[in-house]
């Protein structure tokens, strides 16, 4: 080996070990990485309550955009499921009220809690609780039933995106042959 | 020659992969950008929470200092309530908040404001914020949920403090009649 190869050599390692060495652009780093994390979590919160918004304004186009194009959405304790946009928008648009339905049609108000959001780089889980406020024509509010989410999401151009929503109901007022949706 | 011309190829592949994706103005993208931008949502939460726990305890002055000066909360049955008077006054007075038309006042009203869902739009100093608000009755004894809504509301940060311009109180649902007559303003 001639003395300029062992001379290139030296230095690439001296280069090396500065840079592995070097904390404050490794910091730096992290740093921008939990902070991105945490908006992360923000962005899938957000999103959360803009469903819900969605569903209860029977917004199909708004709620479905929120899925993948192949986005599945489970719900009814599995006994409801939706694939693609095209099926869950249809889906929720059909919950619109008829024209000149009765004032005293039952109206239902969604909320979620107890949200855990676990990112993953461009996938997350998200694991909360829902409830259904409800109410015959703008009467008394009850809360109506209860249950859980269960969702992976995925990142993609920067935008979160449902790949699945499990919709679990733990109890509810409505008998079993309407289950909340 | 083909090493560069490859070489080039991958590194213009790696640049168009990292273009940022075309966003809207507000949307933060560096960190410190985002850093803010969490700080501003951390802020509006907490102003929503003081919202309820002002209400909720009759603090008038406190509830009238969460809003600016010329701000107006358009009530659930329409009734505007304009101005840091007008909004310490009708927070500020325990049993004015709604009750049945025909009922007596209680004297010692236990009422709660949680809310929840919230979304907000933040554009530099201003933010729209959609949220469900519930009001929980313990006057008697065991919470009751009386009403239920939704929040639509405009904030402006001022002096690096945020604060509302603007809340409308939508009622969806009630205990009591929906159109019953505004409530006295002074």
């Amino acid at each position: 080996m001639s003395k300029l190869a062992i001379a290139l050599a030296m230095s690439a390692m001296a280069l090396g070990l500065a840079v592995s060495a070097a904390p404050a652009p490794a910091r730096a780093q992290s740093e921008a990485a939990t902070v991105r994390q945490l908006y992360d979590k923000e962005l899938i919160l957000d999103m959360m309550a803009r469903y819900c918004f969605a569903l209860d304004d029977a917004d199909g186009a708004t709620y479905a955009a929120m899925f993948t194009q192949d986005g599945v959405l489970i719900s009814g304790n599995g006994a409801n499921v939706q694939k693609g946009r095209a099926a869950i928008k249809a889906y929720v648009d059909g919950r619109k009220p008829a024209p000149g339905a009765p004032s005293a049609a039952r109206i239902n108000r969604h909320a979620f809690h107890n949200a855990v959001v676990d990112i993953n780089g461009d996938r997350a889980t998200v694991r909360a609780y829902w409830t259904t406020t409800s109410s015959a024509g703008g009467g008394a509010p009850a809360l109506a039933s209860m249950g859980r989410y269960q969702d992976t999401l995925v990142k993609r151009n920067g935008k979160w995106l449902w790949t699945e929503r499990r919709i679990t109901t733990d109890m509810t007022a409505a008998p079993a042959a309407a289950p909340a949706r | 020659m083909r090493t560069v011309l490859a070489l080039a190829a991958l590194m213009l592949g790696v640049w168009v992969v990292a273009l940022p994706e075309a966003a809207s103005a507000a949307e933060p993208r560096t960190t410190a950008e985002i850093v803010r931008h969490m700080a501003d949502r951390r802020a509006i939460l907490e102003l929503m929470g003081q919202y309820g726990l002002a209400l909720d305890s009759a603090d008038g002055e406190g509830y009238a200092g969460l809003f600016t000066d010329d701000a107006v909360i358009i009530a659930g049955d329409g009734t505007e309530y304009r101005g840091h008077a007008a909004l310490a006054k009708m927070a500020g007075t325990p049993g004015l908040r709604p009750t049945a038309p025909d009922a007596p006042r209680p004297a010692n009203p236990v009422v709660r404001h949680p809310f929840s869902n919230v979304t907000m739009q933040i554009d530099g100093d201003r933010a729209r914020v959609r949220a469900y608000w519930t009001v929980v009755d313990g006057t008697s004894g065991a919470p009751v949920l009386r009403a239920s809504g939704r929040y639509d509301d405009r904030l402006v940060k001022q002096g690096g403090r945020w604060r509302f311009t603007q809340r409308r109180i939508i009622n969806e649902m009630s205990i009591f009649p929906m159109t019953r007559p505004p409530l006295p303003k002074d």
